[in-house]
């Protein structure tokens, strides 16, 4: 009863605690890390029912302001590289990321809901097509580091479409068909099956030779034969009368 | 006398480079010819093969790659990943270490090596034509080591210093190998830098991409649907 007890706190404890991962990978991505230390975000965060935010903030040169989470606000926690990123990754209920497609689809993987914040201080800013790409098929939230209370405030979880998994075995088909493993060479079926067509041949060489033998036997035998019916047919033998008229 | 000899000597030196000028752009009109046409061996062997790692998501798509592979025809295998980059090469171990264990004691041939990078991300391209050229150099040595048959790249920049180099080689003679890109599903409407080289110098033996409308850009792209 008492184990049963625990249990049932442990379960009730792990519903309350609703986590908020925010993961940037192996970047610097200071943007995302300073606008989840914004207040407002927080203060949105809790209204949504969130209890604990845990921020992985690679490269990042700043550091948020950590907090116990008092009544009325979140519990702010951050570290800086892990190799568990998986397991924060699962344990959480929300997951806010950089535009990264690492991070994206390891999240998305996991079907957990995600909001990807896009970085405006790269170079080329390609990973936001992804991001755009995926959040027009509803499979995610794509915000700005501005925009991103709003979208907190006004997402709704339920509406995103679970990702379906990718496959590699089109490319693989490609790149071995390429390089001329797919189709056997005839060399290669030849050396493989060689005992069944040896044995095959043998086979029909004995049928020919029998067979042949026995042929020259039924054909004498069927001339004879074909002659008397011929005869029968003919009623009289006419082929031996007719070379006659000829000369 | 002397005056004509000389003229004699550079007209006939000057023949010589003009021929072996053109015999170098007949070389190479006819690898640009002979790549992208499917290979024809006459019995498959196992063929050596360089994978290219990038950072994150790119090596993410290559391992989906790989373990959609047949491992016995690809060996041994050589991953090449950034120097500043530890984590493809340790998620690449992963993945050998869990070949070994499925194939039980049989030796498996991989290697891991580290390159420098020819572009971080979010460097300038004018400053990345310097680091550009220390990476050949770099790239050159591990080459002339590998001489791989079959490179398998996806996105990052220090495949390029690579693929030129194994286009070399086949211009040249020392290994004609088959160069597959896979642009990362990242890019949905422009190819990478990367990309657009080997697509653009006709260095990708196959292009393969990952969106139908990058495939409609470049025709001679290859639409796979998505890696991951």
């Amino acid at each position: 009863m008492d184990i049963n007890l625990k249990k049932m706190g442990e379960i009730e404890d792990s519903e309350n605690r609703r986590m908020v991962f925010v993961t940037v990978g192996t970047t610097l991505c200071d943007a995302l890390v300073r606008a989840m230390d914004k207040k407002e975000v927080k203060q949105e965060l809790y209204r949504r029912g969130y209890s604990h935010l845990l921020i992985q903030m690679g490269r990042g040169f700043y550091t948020p302001t950590k907090s116990e989470g008092e009544d009325g606000s979140v519990a702010v926690d951050y570290f800086t590289f892990s190799s568990s990123i998986a397991d924060h990754l699962r344990s959480a209920s929300l997951v806010i990321s950089h535009a990264g497609s690492g991070s994206m689809f390891e999240t998305l993987q996991l079907g957990k809901p995600l909001i990807v914040v896009v970085n405006e201080d790269l170079m080329d800013n390609h990973q936001s097509e992804l991001a755009e790409k995926l959040a027009e098929r509803k499979h995610l939230y794509c915000a700005r580091p501005q925009t991103l209370r709003h979208m907190i405030a006004d997402m709704d979880l339920e509406s995103l479409l679970p990702y379906p998994a990718g496959d590699a075995t089109p490319v693989a088909k490609l790149i071995n068909r390429f390089l001329g493993f797919l189709a056997p060479r005839f060399l290669t079926i030849l050396a493989y099956f060689w005992p069944l067509f040896a044995s095959t041949t043998v086979f029909l060489v004995l049928i020919i030779a029998f067979g042949g033998v026995s042929q020259l036997a039924s054909d004498a035998h069927g001339a004879q034969a074909g002659e008397g019916l011929l005869d029968y047919v003919a009623g009289q033998a006419e082929h031996t009368t007719e070379p006659e008229k000829y000369e | 006398m002397g005056s004509k000899d000389e003229t004699c000597f550079a007209i006939s030196i000057i023949i010589i480079i003009i021929g072996l000028i053109f015999i170098a752009i007949v070389r190479v009109i006819y690898v640009v010819y002979r790549t992208s046409k499917p290979l024809r061996p006459k019995s498959p062997k196992p063929l050596s093969t360089l994978i290219v790692l990038g950072s994150g998501g790119h090596t993410a798509e290559m391992i989906n790659v790989l373990s959609a592979l047949q491992k016995d025809r690809f060996m041994p295998r050589f991953y090449v990943a950034a120097a500043t980059d530890n984590m493809s090469l340790q998620k690449a171990r992963v993945l050998e270490d869990l070949l070994a264990d499925t194939n039980g004691g049989k030796v498996v041939s991989a290697k891991f090596m580290q390159i420098y990078r020819s572009r971080e991300v979010g460097q300038s391209y004018i400053t990345s034509i310097g680091t550009t050229l220390i990476a050949i150099a770099h790239a050159l040595w591990l080459m002339i080591k590998i001489r791989p048959k079959v490179i398998l790249c996806n996105g990052p920049g220090t495949c390029i210093p690579l693929c030129v180099i194994a286009f070399l080689f086949k211009v040249v003679g020392i290994r004609w190998s088959s160069v597959f890109y896979v642009e990362s599903i990242a890019r949905v409407k422009r190819l990478s830098l990367s990309g657009l080289l080997l697509y653009k110098l006709c260095i990708a033996d196959q292009f393969y991409v990952q969106w139908p409308q990058l495939q409609r850009k470049y025709p001679r792209a290859i639409y796979v649907g998505c890696l991951m």
